[in-house]
């Protein structure tokens, strides 16, 4: 046994002295190759008091494990030295390297279509250059009606008008596909409004409806409700008359001021409430004028300003900054 | 609308606090935008009495006046020439507001102390006069506050344009008499006109259905005093300055009924009435006295000679009533909405007769006005004589019934409401009811509710209304598919996240704008003009993207003039609408840096050319897409080019011609790429191909050519040479050698998937390559 401990002590000293592979290498051959030292020390075995030979065995092995680990080790701490990379501050600045962003309307566009999408809505894009009949006869509005007075409309030189909303979509979806319907329609809209902090000449509005039958005010709700519950957290909302031609009865949809919390503040104009659609029931002559029964069919619709979500979201207070496209603005989008 | 409270509750018992009859007016779609007190700038005036008027000692003007609020007198020094020992007057004390944030301090005045003021209506901010002292009724208590007589709550509230019925104090009366389950007292009339003298005046209809009820009441020496508080106290609230009783009676009423009048002298009326539409290009000059040119399609008010109103819109200077008139004719008329609002837009006038007019009047409200108005004449003033009411109508629309069912409630609603309590909602509006068999009941609609309840389905938005809609349990609905997935979106959804990824900002620029910006960058086809456009800087539907984000380049250089990227998706107008993306790149890819140290890189067309291959390879259009050199207009000559999808041009790249760009900040290339974005979206699922296990073996081509080659045409050559063992081609460098010469050199990979290529097959093609090259270019092999 003396034996074992004597060459594990020399061993054990060449290997802490080893400073290069070649030296490892010697050391690897000298104490563990066929012919080495350890093999040297299993031929003795034979040679034992059958008594003392396990023992004896097992203490080789224990060596011969010990030298193995720690040659490797030193051998592979000596290549990585032998490579010679510095170390490198991982802190400096990253190269090359440009921040983009998507726009925050369409960021919140994509927001909340995701949470119709998976009502079961699905997208339809319709022309922003539309014709009278689809944004507004179609829609109820009798020409030379004062309801028009709220969408003054930029005329154009074919005959045609800048759409004044979303809604155009409802008609032109209707005309061309029979119920069950449930479609979002996103877009720009045009009105001759003068820019300012709550208005823009162009704006963006998300438009839904679903059409089937024994479709009721309950229903609108329990959507409505349900993508609140997902855009804002659970807030208050409530459901107040309202009049749009296109739909009967109709409504606008608050929901407790996410600034304040329903306690009054200047955001809300101090009344707790915050605006943030209309809705209401596909009134009976949008369908007769798609061609759909409005016995059979019925349905809700909603139309909401993507602007007016976005700054609640973002906390932005002036519409104007959405269109003149600061750098410092973006920048704070990812 | 403004409507004021004291009013309201001359008709109606209101128990309600402002803030809750704010909330049932909300909750019931009379939308309150807010309200104020009338008189919230005042304090501390009271009511006091005139005791003693002394003159003052230093001048002729002013008076020493002895005041007394009951408890204590005060002297007061005052300028007016209306006041009388014994009057009772406002007083505002010491310490006492006014509108204006006028404050009332302890002053001398001509060197007498004076402790406070005396009021005029105007200094009150309750009217115009500001000569005389306001004179008040001699019932008043003194010491109260002046505001517990005078002080009024103004509601302002958005009537939607289906609610002409609203547009009046009785009517809002009615809506919360409605909802809030009470009565509203009736308007007090007079219960019949009798005529005792003949109207000088007839009245002849051309159209009756343009005009299909006119009544005119003729009164023969008539008194026009100024009009009495009350009367007065109503019209500012409502922002009218009073004039003369007969000017008030008008507005009064209309704020009353809702129902426009027309008071014309009628001794400037020549000959009979006659309504009619106007002759194209006569003109009139009206009460604002502007020279009004009017169409075929304007109703007017006429007389023999000359036209006395543009009927529900204005009336003329030539039949105004005026201090010196005596005898007067009262139009109580109705018009069709539509004529009404035609005209009135095309003139530009706002009046709050054509408001009403347009929107629509109870069929009714013609006669109820001028038995109001004959019951205050009797009240206000004197007059000799008035005539019958001349009445010329059509006849009278019939009565509107509509059938509601108990089950078309609960369809639309989605809530089941007892019988009993759909007939409690439409009695507390007016309706009428009828039972019928069958779960339904036959709805009578009051005249004043024509313009707004058709149908029946208008029925049940008045029953939901009214029940609220708070009250209806939300329901989540099942959605039946099959539905089609608009990938479309998702598509443009992904890519904007793509191209930001690479380092770009979207922005969102107004389209319509103006047509020089396009033009100013070369743009030469005819653009869709808007035919009424706000202004010059937006009057047509852009036909292009990349100007405009050139502007917003421009804008942000102040921030970061060394490096800056846009895309914008967005729709354009050149000969049909569709939708394209551009994309914009500007200055550094890099400046100088802690790995490069000063080396730097200017953003070139390949850098953007690269942003797009990458953005076409992630479309996995890649290899659908070329490159054609072709001069635009747009940009600096022989550095753009056409970008093809399966050889159809879907838009352009190239370096904007600097001379174009209004800024001096620009010192960089500006790289602009605009194409269609719809081309670009594919359905297509891609198929997984096999891949080659075999070795790839590399050749460079260096070729000299006698002028420089377009690159696509010598790749194009070489892969049709080559055979189907080639894998890829890269160009590798490019050397200008003597007179206009090229070298240009490529690298080239072959590949077999089915074994290992063999140097003398690679040899092969390439000879085959060399030999095409070299007929095709007049090129030689370097």
């Amino acid at each position: 046994m003396t034996q074992i401990a004597k060459l594990k002590t020399e061993a054990l000293e060449l290997l802490e002295k080893a400073s290069t592979l070649e030296e490892i290498e010697e050391l690897k051959i000298r104490f563990l190759s066929r012919k080495g030292e350890l093999a040297g020390l299993f031929s003795e075995i034979p040679k034992l008091d059958p008594a003392e030979r396990k023992q004896f065995g097992q203490g080789i092995n224990d060596l011969k494990i010990l030298l193995t680990e720690g040659l490797e080790e030193k051998e592979a701490t000596l290549k990585r030295s032998k490579r010679d990379l510095p170390p490198v501050d991982i802190t400096r600045d990253p190269f090359p390297f440009r921040k983009g962003s998507v726009h925050p309307l369409s960021a919140t566009y994509i927001e909340i279509i995701n949470i119709f999408k998976y009502l079961g809505f699905i997208v339809v894009e319709g022309p922003e250059i539309e014709e009278d009949f689809y944004n507004f006869e179609g829609l109820n509005f009798p020409p030379d009606h004062p309801a028009r007075d709220e969408q003054d409309s930029f005329f154009m030189q074919n005959g045609k008008l800048l759409r004044t909303h979303t809604s155009p979509v409802q008609v032109r979806v209707m005309e061309s596909q029979e119920p069950p319907l449930a479609v979002v329609s996103p877009g720009k809209c045009y009105r001759r409004d003068t820019i300012d902090a709550s208005h823009s000449s162009m704006f963006n509005q998300l438009e839904g409806f679903l059409v089937d039958e024994n479709i009721s005010v309950a229903e609108l709700k329990g959507t409505i409700k349900y993508f609140i519950k997902e855009l804002f957290g659970e807030k208050k909302t409530r459901f107040r008359p309202h009049f749009f031609p296109f739909t009967e009865p109709s409504m606008e949809v608050d929901v407790e001021c996410v600034f304040c919390g329903g306690k009054g503040c200047n955001v809300c104009k101090k009344t707790g409430w915050l605006e943030i659609m209309g809705a209401g029931m596909i009134d009976p002559n949008v369908f007769i004028k798609a061609g759909l029964d409005p016995v059979k069919y019925s349905g809700f619709a909603f139309g909401m300003g993507i602007e007016r979500i976005a700054m609640l979201r973002y906390d932005i207070n002036d519409m104007r900054l959405f269109f003149e496209n600061d750098i410092e603005f973006l920048d704070q989008f990812r | 609308m403004k409507y004021s409270l004291n009013w309201i509750k001359k008709y109606i018992d209101i128990e309600l606090s402002e803030d809750e009859l704010y909330k049932k007016l909300t909750m019931s779609g009379s939308e309150v935008e807010g309200y104020h007190m009338l008189l919230e700038d005042i304090s501390d005036i009271v009511i006091s009495k005139i005791n003693k008027i002394e003159p003052h000692p230093q001048a002729d003007k002013l008076q020493i006046c002895t005041v007394t609020d009951g408890k204590e007198t005060y002297s007061v020094v005052c300028g007016a020439t209306n006041i009388q020992k014994g009057q009772i007057v406002p007083l505002a004390k010491v310490g006492a507001s006014l509108p204006g944030n006028m404050k009332i301090k302890r002053s001398k005045i001509r060197g007498i102390e004076s402790e406070g003021m005396l009021c005029s209506t105007k200094e009150l901010g309750l009217g115009t006069d500001h000569e005389g002292i306001f004179i008040l009724k001699s019932d008043l208590k003194k010491g109260k506050s002046f505001k517990d007589y005078f002080d009024d709550t103004i509601f302002e509230i958005e009537i939607t344009p289906n609610r002409p019925d609203l547009l009046s104090h009785y009517g809002l009366s009615r809506e919360i008499a409605a909802i809030t389950g009470k009565r509203a007292r009736p308007l007090e009339i007079v219960d019949s006109i009798v005529g005792n003298t003949e109207s000088p005046i007839r009245v002849e209809i051309k159209d009756l259905e343009a005009c299909p009820k006119y009544l005119l009441l003729y009164i023969k020496n008539i008194e026009n005093p100024s009009s009495p508080q009350e009367i007065k106290n109503a019209l500012i609230a409502m922002d009218t300055n009073p004039k003369s009783l007969l000017v008030d009676l008008s507005n009064y009423n209309l704020f009353e009924t809702g129902h426009p009048t027309h008071f014309f002298d009628a001794d400037k009326i020549q000959g009979n009435i006659i309504v009619r539409f106007a002759k194209k290009g006569e003109k009139t000059i009206t009460l604002d006295g502007e020279e009004r040119v009017l169409e075929s399609t304007d109703l007017v008010i006429a007389d023999e000679k000359k036209i006395l109103a543009i009927a529900g819109v204005i009336g003329c200077a030539n039949s105004e009533v005026n201090d010196s008139t005596k005898n007067i004719a009262i139009e109580s008329a109705v018009f069709k909405p539509s004529l009404i609002r035609k005209t009135k837009n095309r003139l530009g006038i706002k009046s709050d007769a054509a408001y009403r007019y347009e929107r629509g009047v109870d069929i009714n409200a013609p006669e109820t006005s001028l038995k109001r108005i004959m019951k205050h004449f009797r009240e206000y003033t004197t007059f000799e004589a008035n005539s019958n009411v001349i009445d010329v109508s059509a006849p009278a629309p019939a009565i509107r019934d509509i059938v509601l069912k108990e089950q078309t409630i609960k369809s639309i609603l989605g809530v089941s409401l007892e019988s009993s309590e759909i007939t409690n909602i439409l009695l507390r509006l007016g309706f009428k009811i009828e039972k019928l068999l069958e779960s339904s009941m036959k709805v009578t609609v009051p005249t004043f509710r024509y313009h707004d309840i058709e149908r029946e389905i208008d029925l049940v938005e008045e029953v939901g209304r009214i029940y609220s809609f708070e009250r209806i349990p939300a329901a989540r609905p099942y959605i039946r598919g099959p539905l089609v997935l608009n990938k479309y979106r998702d598509f443009k959804d992904d890519l904007k996240h793509v191209i930001a990824g690479r380092g770009f900002h979207e922005t969102v620029t107004l389209t319509v704008s103006e047509d020089k910006l396009y033009q100013s960058y070369g743009y030469q086809e005819d653009m869709l003009q808007i035919t009424n456009p706000l202004n010059i800087s937006q009057n047509v539907f852009a036909p292009l993207i990349f100007p405009r984000l050139i502007n917003v380049l421009i804008r942000n250089l102040k921030y970061r003039p060394e490096q800056l990227g846009f895309f914008e998706i967005g729709n354009v107008f050149s000969g049909e609408e569709k939708e394209r993306i551009s994309i914009l790149m500007y200055g550094k890819r890099w400046g100088n840096n802690w790995i490069t140290g000063s080396e730097e890189k200017i953003a070139d067309l390949f850098d953007l050319k690269g942003e797009l291959s990458a953005i076409f390879n992630y479309l996995d259009i890649k290899d659908k897409i070329e490159y054609k050199n072709v001069d635009l207009p747009y940009f600096v000559p022989g550095r753009s080019g056409e970008i093809l999808l399966d050889g159809a041009q879907i838009g352009w790249l190239g370096q904007v011609e600097p001379d174009n760009i209004p800024s001096k900040r620009i010192k960089y290339p500006v790289i602009s790429a605009e194409f269609d974005l719809k081309a670009l979206y594919s359905d297509e699922i891609i198929t997984y191909g096999h891949f080659s296990m075999f070795p790839e073996i590399e050749r460079d081509l260096a070729v000299v050519f006698p002028d420089h080659p377009v690159n696509a045409e010598v790749i194009s050559a070489i892969s049709s040479a080559a055979g189907e063992m080639l894998r890829s081609i890269e160009l590798k460098d490019v050397y200008k050698l003597k007179n206009k010469a090229f070298s240009l050199m490529y690298r080239l990979t072959f590949q077999s998937g089915k074994k290992t290529l063999k140097d003398k097959q690679v040899d092969y093609f390439m000879t085959q390559i060399i030999k095409r090259i070299e007929g095709d270019f007049d090129a030689k092999l370097r």
